[in-house]
């Protein structure tokens, strides 16, 4: 595998060190798998997931005549074979979806009882987290990168748990924690308020309130890396189709509305605290880079629904940023 | 595919695309404001027009014109892409409305009154000299089907590249999966069914070979021979009506300037693109805050349309053009056998994709196919300029060649000096861009 890095740039005690950075996995296993191998590619010294862990659907695989049935994308899938039955829930696990098989009664239960639809997802969404939190350590431990993670606003509040009983992985949500000497990360997975009201939707007197409480724990701003989901407002981060009211994306002139879906909070501390570097994700289309004052602020976007893995890597000396890129994979 | 070849095929694309842009703005004074001035200045005998209308060939002219031309789609192109859309619109009717004259006059024309007319307003190329002069200069008919059809396919490619387009930004597409393939069978089918029926409704009472020695004439740039191969100077001819000659001259003036602005915008885009993958300087990627408008890289683009302007004043419009077919035949090449291979090469990708881009054709992706046979297409298009040096580079085969390889070249040492600077002075090589990264 070819060395993304010379060996003369690698991180020593007055160098720089390496992020790599994603956010948005939503329960896509190949991502997620992907995100992991980056991180020892490319020699990264630290590894971070700013939020949105989980997967949104359910595929329910349905038991009938011998064979199975689903639907994905649109699209009927028929599996004769067990062999098939497994290459397709790899494919649901690999676009971030999870796969349930059952039969036709069953199948037709969960639809009429949105509370057990609800447990079995909650259930669904931990398992592979927890999955993802073992595999990272296999991964990740023997190469010693650390795994920074904090939930977005799409998680369960049930992630919670599963989060702080991983031994390799820590959840540094609503915490300013040192990276080495010279760098803090200042975490945060709340997000201002969507169309969907997510678990972790706040208005913007909370965003305000809990990102000014954050950034008054800070003790080198210089170096300060910030890690929230949200990105900050009115930023090339943070543009998203605009939504009607029943939902539907707004057009003009046949062009899609864009809108600015970040938090203002989350700037105007960003333009005051002004660290070095603030990662975010969230708005999946809004993969870029933005500068506020001397801070870079990234998001990798993502494209985790066709088990795409998209990141950022940052090279950071002490109150710089070196050199960053955006990868795709 | 590797990044060593995208990037030089993308570099030379966008260089191309913004001389191209030049030389169809250079459309505005070399063909259409003069065919409106020429007309009119005969048909009322005014002398400050066809005055104007020299002068508008003129270098000078091109370059005045040309260099207003680039100005305004410079400045169109800062605004909103959904306000670059409305200007398009407004294209769409002017230039439905162009057409509506041009097929009208065809349809009321007669043989008689064509001629006649011809011989007033084109004295210095009476309809009857044409053809004896034309062939007198070298021009030899060829009418084997075979040759029409692939000088009509040659000539299709503009055809083809029209609706290529969009996909530079289909993401700035509503519904792009649906939308581009309904936008481009549907303006295909509305450009087939308007040159259809100008052709049937023209060559009532013209020769096809009459319209093949006016445009060999104009080519050949015969000396002492007046010739205007264009439907909107026939129309003219035809109607000599001021108003129809304003809507014809707003028509395709103003649709010469939407199809520069589409070369500016998704010439622009993939500027963007190189500046988002690093090999370029960040502040390409910049965008307006209000427009959204990546204004740097628009200008950057406005500044290589302004030396297709010069080109064109200096050289040929025309020649700009044919030369750009054979160049941006040359890169597609590089994106086309990306998607011919993209099934086999990243199976796991392409069987994740929506069903469209999943769908077969005779147990073949889909994609493949289409690959395969626009491959074909560009191919022969690659070889159009050798096998018939008319619809290319003429005699300047040596010369279009060197400036092509000079061009990817500098894009391959581009490539190489970004790679050596993000190394040496950030620690990144912008090649983990475009690595595949196996799953841990």
């Amino acid at each position: 595998m070819p060395s993304l890095f010379r060996r003369a740039d690698r991180p020593g005690p007055t160098g720089y060190i390496r992020l790599i950075q994603t956010a948005d996995l939503h329960g896509s296993n190949a991502a997620f798998r992907k995100f992991l191998a980056a991180a020892r590619q490319h020699g990264a010294n630290h590894a971070i997931i700013t939020g949105d862990l989980t997967g949104k659907a359910i595929v329910p695989i349905v038991r009938r005549n011998g064979h199975y049935e689903a639907w994905l994308f649109d699209n009927r899938e028929v599996l004769e074979t067990e062999a098939e039955l497994e290459r397709f829930r790899a494919r649901v696990g690999d676009v971030g979806m999870y796969d349930h098989v059952c039969d036709p009664e069953e199948a037709r239960a969960l639809a009429d009882d949105p509370a057990r639809l609800h447990d079995l997802f909650v259930e669904k969404m931990n398992a592979r987290l927890r999955e993802w939190l073992d595999r990272a350590g296999e991964v990740l431990a023997p190469a010693g990168i650390p795994l920074w993670v904090i939930p977005g606003n799409d998680d369960d509040p049930s992630v919670d748990p599963v989060l702080a009983a991983s031994e390799y992985a820590r959840n540094v949500d609503h915490q300013v924690v040192e990276l080495d000497e010279r760098h803090e990360l200042v975490s945060m997975g709340d997000t201002s308020m969507t169309p969907w009201a997510c678990p972790r939707d706040y208005p913007e007197e909370h965003m305000e309130r809990v990102v000014a409480e954050l950034f008054g724990r800070v003790k080198n701003p210089a170096g300060a890396i910030v890690n929230m989901h949200c990105p900050p407002r009115d930023t090339k981060i943070d543009q998203c189709p605009a939504l009607t009211k029943d939902l539907r994306i707004e057009y003009e002139a046949g062009q899609v509305l864009m809108t600015s879906a970040g938090s203002a909070a989350i700037r105007r501390g960003l333009e005051t605290l002004q660290p070095v570097l603030s990662l975010h994700g969230h708005i999946h289309e809004a993969r870029g880079v933005h500068r506020i004052g001397r801070t870079l602020c990234l998001n990798p976007g993502s494209e985790y629904a066709e088990g795409i893995m998209k990141a950022s890597i940052v090279n950071l000396e002490p109150t710089r940023v070196k050199g960053y890129i955006l990868i795709s994979g | 595919m590797s990044p060593w070849l995208a990037f030089p095929a993308s570099f030379a694309l966008v260089l191309f695309s913004g001389l191209v842009a030049g030389s169809l703005i250079a459309w505005i004074p070399t063909v259409a404001l003069p065919a409106f001035l020429r007309a009119t200045g005969i048909l009322y005998q005014q002398a400050w027009a066809t005055d104007l209308a020299t002068f508008s060939q003129s270098q000078a002219g091109i370059l005045v014109f040309g260099t207003a031309g680039v100005l305004i789609t410079l400045i169109s192109l800062f605004f909103p892409t959904r306000t670059v859309v409305r200007f398009m619109g407004i294209g769409f009717v002017l230039g439905l409305a162009a057409w509506a004259v041009i097929l009208f006059s065809f349809a009321t024309g007669s043989a008689e009154t064509f001629q006649a007319n011809w011989n007033t307003y084109v004295p210095g190329g009476p309809y009857d000299q044409v053809i004896p002069t034309a062939e007198a200069n070298g021009l030899v008919f060829d009418r084997s089907f075979e040759n029409t059809a692939i000088a009509g396919l040659i000539m299709g490619f503009w055809i083809f590249y029209g609706y290529y387009i969009p996909t530079f930004f289909a993401g700035e597409v509503k519904e792009a999966p649906r939308t581009l393939l309904w936008g481009a069978w549907g303006s295909l089918a509305v450009t087939w069914a308007i040159f259809t029926a100008g052709v049937l409704l023209f060559t009532r009472f013209v020769p096809q070979d009459w319209m093949a020695a006016q445009g060999y004439l104009f080519i050949s740039g015969v000396e002492g021979f007046d010739s205007n191969p264009f439907v909107t100077f026939y129309a003219s001819v035809l109607q000599p009506n001021v108003i129809f000659f304003i809507i014809m001259a707003v028509g395709f003036i103003y649709t010469l300037i939407n199809l520069a602005q589409t070369y500016f915008f998704y010439a622009s885009r993939i500027m963007f693109a190189w500046s988002f993958d690093r090999i370029v300087p960040e502040w390409i990627s910049n965008v307006h805050a209000e427009t959204g408008s990546p204004r740097n890289a628009v200008l950057l683009i406005a500044i290589l349309a302004e030396i297709g302007v010069l080109a064109s004043a200096f050289y040929s419009a025309l020649f700009v053009q044919l030369n750009f077919v054979f160049y941006a035949a040359i890169t597609m090449i590089v994106p086309i056998v990306a998607a011919i291979v993209y099934p086999y090469r990243k199976r796991h990708l392409w069987e994740q994709g929506a069903g469209h881009v999943r769908s077969m054709i005779f147990g073949l992706p889909s994609m493949t196919v289409v690959g395969i046979g626009t491959l074909a297409f560009i191919l022969l298009l690659v070889a159009s300029p050798f096998l018939w040096p008319a619809v290319g580079f003429g005699d300047q085969q040596g010369q279009a060649l060197a400036i092509f390889g000079a061009i990817v070249l500098a894009g391959l040492v581009i490539f190489a000096a970004a790679r050596w600077y993000r190394r040496s002075r950030e620690g990144i090589d912008i090649m983990a861009t475009f690595q595949e990264i196996p799953p841990a």
